[in-house]
């Protein structure tokens, strides 16, 4: 399980890097797939940093089949690098 | 069913649905007052000397008290508001009028600061209102928040075209503005003034690729949805049939003990709404189909919201991602009478090319047979008599198909058929001059009104409570010279009750309306207490 969250975060890590590459999320440069269903849970973390970095005329997210690990649900400053 | 065994439902309550016409409809939306649209009307222009013209209007923000101060009613500057247009009956939008909304402080964006202390020593401390001062037509130096918006046309699929912005053709600016909300008043000085004010943001634009000009205004209005709406939903506290010989609402039969007509009746008389307006040439709109055309409204939010632990006013949150539509409507009423509750926001998300994922709901709808399961019994059973059902009994039933999904054949069906929702026009049917307008649209023999298109002055409450009880199973005034005739999707045997003067007893006519762009009037003011 710990090795299926980690491959994930390293996928979803690399498609934040790259839409963090365009200063601007509204510039398209590359649209990063929809996550696939899957029965593991995913770092709730790391997918909102994905689906915030998605491209605005890219399709939305279906999250019916995701399960979420909501990891940062103590930790306020999750998001701070978006913020700020 | 006669006249008199519709005496014993006087005495009995008809429990419908929300008749709002999309007011807080969904139980998602309901959370997001800014992004809920709230009614969508679409016509052929019957200002004067306006002809050829289309108006749009979408309403969004429900129920505003106009004394909502001090921040009133914004709308979302991190949403899109879109108008959504298919020329050519495939369900999918050829042209997209999208709204975008930036909001800013006066003062440089720093916000209006007063010097606050001993002289020498005093400190500017920024106001908590958004104006500090009278604003008129003519000077408007004591606001301290404004609204400005764009507005792009996009050429194809809303999320794939081309995107092109409307220009003032005074300007050639790109950037409009939203007066601010009647905040009252002392603010504005009478409604000629405010009306003077808000007159001054109708913009005529430049549209791409049309060779004549259109209009715009973004601001608030008075509600111009008419509604008995409290009493509807505390299980309709009257009884929903027209009980006199009222001209328009009545059917030569008046109910005893029905309600009847009366501007009271209308709770929402003292709300205002907040107006998206195009004026656009019919020319500019009809494509290359039949010159009817299918519209509708939506909003939509970036699907990542993070709120900001250090909310500022410039930054309360950060919004990144897919536009992820939350609010759609075309016609009145569909998602509050036809959808069901667990799907009403699964609808508002969705597009009309995916609409047949809901057709039972209308093929096989719920409300007539809620209401027959309630209340067959009890007729019977004061009446004597011998009911089968009060539901119209036809399965499918193409009367609604007809009425939601595909329009009528030679009134407002476009040049394909494709089941979907929206609200259908066609451009080619003469305009009534507002006065000469009947609320019932064509069910009175009025072909320029709903379901032709919307205009402000239709009554599509009662419409759609007679539609869905099986009006269109009776003949109607749409033949040669008005004479009465079948659409031949259903008959009178269909639906026992369907030839009922339904009615919730809140009537609205053209007259009731501004008769030039934007139509709907003047907002009611936030003050004073007696002028609201």
């Amino acid at each position: 399980m710990r090795k299926l969250i980690n491959t994930w975060r390293i996928m979803a890590a690399g498609l934040v890097g790259a839409g963090a590459l365009a200063a601007c999320h509204d510039d398209v440069v590359t649209v990063p797939p929809a996550p696939t269903a899957s029965a593991t849970q995913i770092p709730f973390s790391v997918f909102a940093q994905q689906v915030y970095s998605n491209a605005a005329n890219s399709t939305p997210v279906a999250v019916n089949s995701l399960n979420f690990d909501f990891d940062v649900n103590d930790d306020p400053t999750a998001f701070d690098g978006l913020i700020m | 069913m006669s006249k008199n065994s519709w005496t014993a439902v006087a005495a009995l309550s008809f429990p419908l649905l929300a008749f709002a016409s999309s007011h807080r409809e969904a139980p998602n939306i309901a959370r997001m007052p800014t992004v809920d649209g709230t009614d969508f009307y679409m016509f052929d222009s019957y200002e004067a000397g306006r002809t050829g013209y289309v108006t749009i209007l979408a309403n969004y923000v429900p129920l505003q008290d106009s004394y909502g101060g001090p921040n009133y009613f914004a709308l979302d500057p991190n949403a899109i508001y879109e108008i959504h247009i298919d020329n050519n009956g495939d369900a999918v939008e050829d042209l997209t009028f999208r709204f975008q909304f930036t909001n800013t402080l006066g003062n440089n964006n720093a916000g209006i600061a007063l010097p606050i202390g001993p002289t020498g020593s005093a400190q500017n401390v920024a106001v908590p209102l958004k104006n500090v001062g009278p604003v008129s037509a003519a000077s408007t130096a004591n606001l301290n928040f404004f609204e400005t918006y764009t507005v792009t046309v996009i050429a194809g699929p809303s999320q794939t075209g081309t995107g092109t912005p409307v220009t003032n053709t005074a300007t050639g600016s790109s950037t409009f503005t939203k007066p601010l909300d009647y905040v009252g008043q002392k603010t504005f000085g009478t409604d000629a003034g405010y009306a003077a004010y808000a007159g001054q943001f109708v913009y005529t634009i430049s549209i791409p690729n049309c060779t004549q000009t259109g209009r715009v205004f973004v601001g608030q209005r008075k509600e111009g949805f008419s509604v008995n709406l409290g009493e509807v939903f505390d299980l309709v506290d009257f009884v929903p049939i027209e009980g006199d010989n009222d001209p328009v609402y009545g059917n030569g039969h008046p109910f005893p003990g029905g309600i009847t007509q009366s501007a009271a009746n209308n709770i929402l008389a003292g709300k205002n709404i907040t107006t998206l307006a195009l004026e656009l040439p019919a020319a500019c709109l009809k494509g290359a189909g039949n010159g009817v055309i299918g519209g509708w409204t939506t909003a939509s939010m970036r699907q990542a919201r993070i709120l900001n632990p250090g909310a500022t006013f410039a930054k309360p949150e950060v919004d990144g991602g897919a536009w992820t539509q939350v609010s759609r409507l075309g016609s009145p009423l569909v998602n509050e009478l036809v959808i069901g509750l667990p799907d009403k926001d699964h609808f508002n998300a969705s597009a009309p090319a995916n609409d047949t994922q809901f057709a039972t709901y209308v093929t096989n709808p719920s409300l007539p047979a809620l209401l027959n399961a309630l209340f067959l019994a009890p007729v019977n059973a004061t009446l004597g008599t011998t009911l089968t059902n009060l539901a119209p009994n036809n399965f499918p039933r193409n009367d609604l198909v007809a009425a939601f999904l595909t329009g009528f054949k030679g009134v407002n069906q476009l040049a394909a058929v494709t089941p979907s929702e929206m609200l259908r026009l066609n451009t080619a049917v003469a305009v009534t001059p507002a006065a000469s307008q009947s609320p019932l649209g064509v069910a009175a023999g009025d072909l320029a009104g709903f379901p032709n298109g919307r205009r402000p002055g239709d009554d599509v409450v009662d419409l759609a409570l007679r539609v869905v009880m099986g009006a269109l199973c009776y003949p109607l005034p749409i033949g040669t010279n008005g004479a009465p005739a079948n659409l031949g999707l259903c008959a009178p045997t269909n639906a026992p009750v369907g030839n009922a003067a339904f009615t919730d007893g809140a009537p609205v006519n053209a007259l009731d309306f501004d008769q030039t762009f934007p139509y709907l009037k003047t907002p009611l003011p936030g003050s004073p207490i007696g002028a609201m």
